[in-house]
């Protein structure tokens, strides 16, 4: 299971959320709200509106789980006002603009859905302001939300996923949006479904042997970007008839265990690379 | 491919050539940008994984119609050498390309005003005399002609053009335009042909060699010049066995008299190699010992010299007169 992060600026955005999957607080610092789903392995974080929370509570989060970021799937949920689109409907984010300098995100887009671009401005939206891009979703998070973790993690894994609140600027019953909020709510899931189902085709298809090569990885005497490395060329390897012993086999050979000149180390390592690349 | 989605310029919205691109493609969603190279260039990009869902981009080149041809490639002889840029990035993956490492993301943009890529040409035909223009370097031509018809339309100006010469480069098998052109002497279609072993392993989503031997056929049987390129060469231990046996295949179904052939070893920039390694390519072509020269990985020398004079003395074997060799 791919861990997932949905970030929401504001409680009752999130609260449908929460409902479904059965979560524990894990912390909360002013308005950062935190909770976690251990079934599920997904971090609810609850930023409060505005650039300014979002990056601050993005930043909080993976300031303390930084081991997440290399495989974490990223998600903005929420509420957003447009001119023209229909209210109380999901779309998946193709654009993410600021309105103040006109910079944009180009998510990395790989499933079919319903999509739309969305600008973000640092004040509410009104009509006037919305009617000059009538098909684009306004609302005060999604760049920041974007910009902020281009910092920690690979756009492939940054996406925002928003529900049309209002055409006017102005949320007329905010009960009634609520209740469409989460009466549509499988369909944002279903969204978030489909991109996990991208990233979670199995490398090693054997629990067991996925724990040995794990046990092998972390005896190497190499930097981490280097173990990532090795894990990629020996399941490459495995994928191709070759077997753990002779993982283990091909290390040993090399004496890296022995090494202390860190060139001799790199190019030694290289080699190996090289032979579990060319089973 | 994915065509769901299309990013096209602001500034070619109302296009005929985008209308016609777009009737092809038949996107779901298009996304306006200002400018190609907010998608192309974005940074924080893993190729890989997009090259899975790589999208296709149009744009307007608004400059820079032709560039002076690159030290890493053969001028076939000529004084004048360019190439242009139609597109960016290819439909195929080929494990040793240095696209890989040339731009943050392998999203396809196809340049549609064509004409004035045509009319600078002639510009600067005006200004230096005769020139040699390659005309896909950082694509597969041919491989895109079903999008918007480059090929055609540069055929066409080559035919009313004398002094220029073009030469259109391609894996692809799809040369339906040489149906729709006629050949003359300054067209020149290359074909880059590799061993099946070679292809298999480095050449995902390419046509099939027997395929591709056929379009050579094809063009041969339609009197447009050729040249077959074995380039890159891949050094493998057994080499010297592939290539022979792959020469005798290719020669059989095609006559020596009617090509011309050129050869080169594997080489990249260093720079992209070094990126396209830690985008996470996991070829083993990334992991073989080169030596550096000029900014450029290669081959060590002997290996370089040896495999160059084999290939080159197993072609003069066979009768092909004309070898360029890139060395």
């Amino acid at each position: 299971m791919t861990p997932k992060l949905l970030v929401f600026a504001h409680p009752q955005e999130a609260a449908p959320f929460i409902e479904k999957y059965s979560c524990n607080t894990l912390f909360q610092l002013k308005t950062i709200q935190c909770l976690y789903s251990e079934n599920n392995q997904i971090y609810f974080l609850i930023t409060s509106g505005g650039a300014v929370n979002t990056s601050v509570a993005l930043s909080v989060f993976f300031e303390r789980f930084s081991t997440l970021k290399n495989n974490i799937l990223c998600f903005n949920i929420g509420i957003a006002g447009s001119f023209n689109k229909p209210i109380y409907h999901w779309h998946y984010i193709s654009k993410i603009t600021n309105y103040h300098n006109n910079k944009s995100f180009y998510p990395d887009i790989f499933i079919k859905a319903n999509y739309a671009e969305i600008m973000t401005i640092e004040f509410p939206a009104n009509k006037k302001i919305m009617s000059v891009y009538p098909d684009v979703l306004f609302d005060m998070e999604a760049f920041a939300f974007a910009n902020t973790l281009k910092f920690f993690v690979q756009n492939h894994q940054i996406h925002c996923i928003k529900f049309v609140s209002d055409n006017d600027g102005v949320i007329k019953d905010i009960h009634e949006l609520l209740s469409h909020y989460q009466k549509q709510l499988s369909e944002a899931l279903n969204i978030i479904q489909d991109i996990e189902n991208i990233f979670t085709t199995k490398l090693v298809q054997n629990a067991d042997t996925e724990k040995e090569l794990k046990i092998i990885i972390e005896s190497l005497p190499v930097t981490q970007s280097q173990q990532s490395q090795f894990k990629k060329a020996a399941v490459y390897y495995l994928q191709h008839n070759g077997s753990l012993n002779q993982i283990r086999q091909i290390i040993n050979e090399h004496h890296l265990h022995t090494i202390k000149i860190k060139s001799e180390k790199n190019s030694i390592f290289r080699k190996i690379l090289n032979q579990l690349y060319n089973v | 491919m994915f065509k769901q989605l299309v990013y096209i310029e602001k500034s070619i919205k109302n296009h005929a050539n985008t209308i016609q691109v777009l009737d092809k493609i038949q996107p779901s969603q298009i996304v306006w940008i200002d400018h190609y190279k907010e998608v192309l260039n974005q940074t924080n990009s893993n190729w890989l994984f997009n090259k899975k869902f790589q999208k296709i981009v149009l744009a307007k080149r608004e400059n820079e119609f032709y560039y002076k041809g690159s030290h890493h490639t053969s001028n076939l002889g000529h004084q004048h050498f360019y190439y242009n840029t139609l597109a960016l990035n290819c439909l195929y993956h080929c494990e040793y390309c240095y696209l890989q490492g040339m731009y943050n993301t392998p999203h396809l943009v196809l340049f549609l005003n064509n004409n004035d890529y045509i009319n600078a040409t002639r510009q600067l035909i005006q200004q230096v005399g005769d020139i040699y223009m390659a005309l896909s370097y950082d694509t597969d031509l041919p491989a895109l002609e079903k999008y918007y018809p480059y090929c055609k339309e540069w055929i066409e100006f080559a035919n009313n053009e004398k002094n220029i010469t073009i030469e259109i480069r391609t894996k692809s098998h799809q040369i339906d335009f040489i149906h729709q052109t006629q050949p003359s002497d300054n067209v020149l279609l290359s074909f880059t042909l590799s061993p099946e072993v070679i292809q298999n392993r480095y050449e995902p989503y390419t046509p099939s060699l027997e395929q591709r031997l056929k379009a050579v056929q094809n063009a041969i049987k339609k009197k447009f010049k050729v040249m077959i390129c074995f380039d890159p060469l891949i050094y493998t231990t057994d080499y010297k066995n592939i290539y022979t046996d792959f020469f005798n295949h290719v020669f059989q179904s095609i006559s020596a008299e009617s090509v011309v052939a050129s050869i080169g070893v594997f080489r990249m920039n260093h720079q992209f190699f070094k990126r396209i390694r830690k985008n996470g390519n996991r070829s083993d072509i990334y992991y073989k010992e080169y030596s550096i020269e000029n900014k450029t990985i290669m081959y060590p020398k002997n290996i370089r010299n040896e495999m160059i004079m084999f290939v080159q003395s197993e072609l003069q074997k066979r009768n092909i007169k004309d070898i360029f060799i890139y060395e």
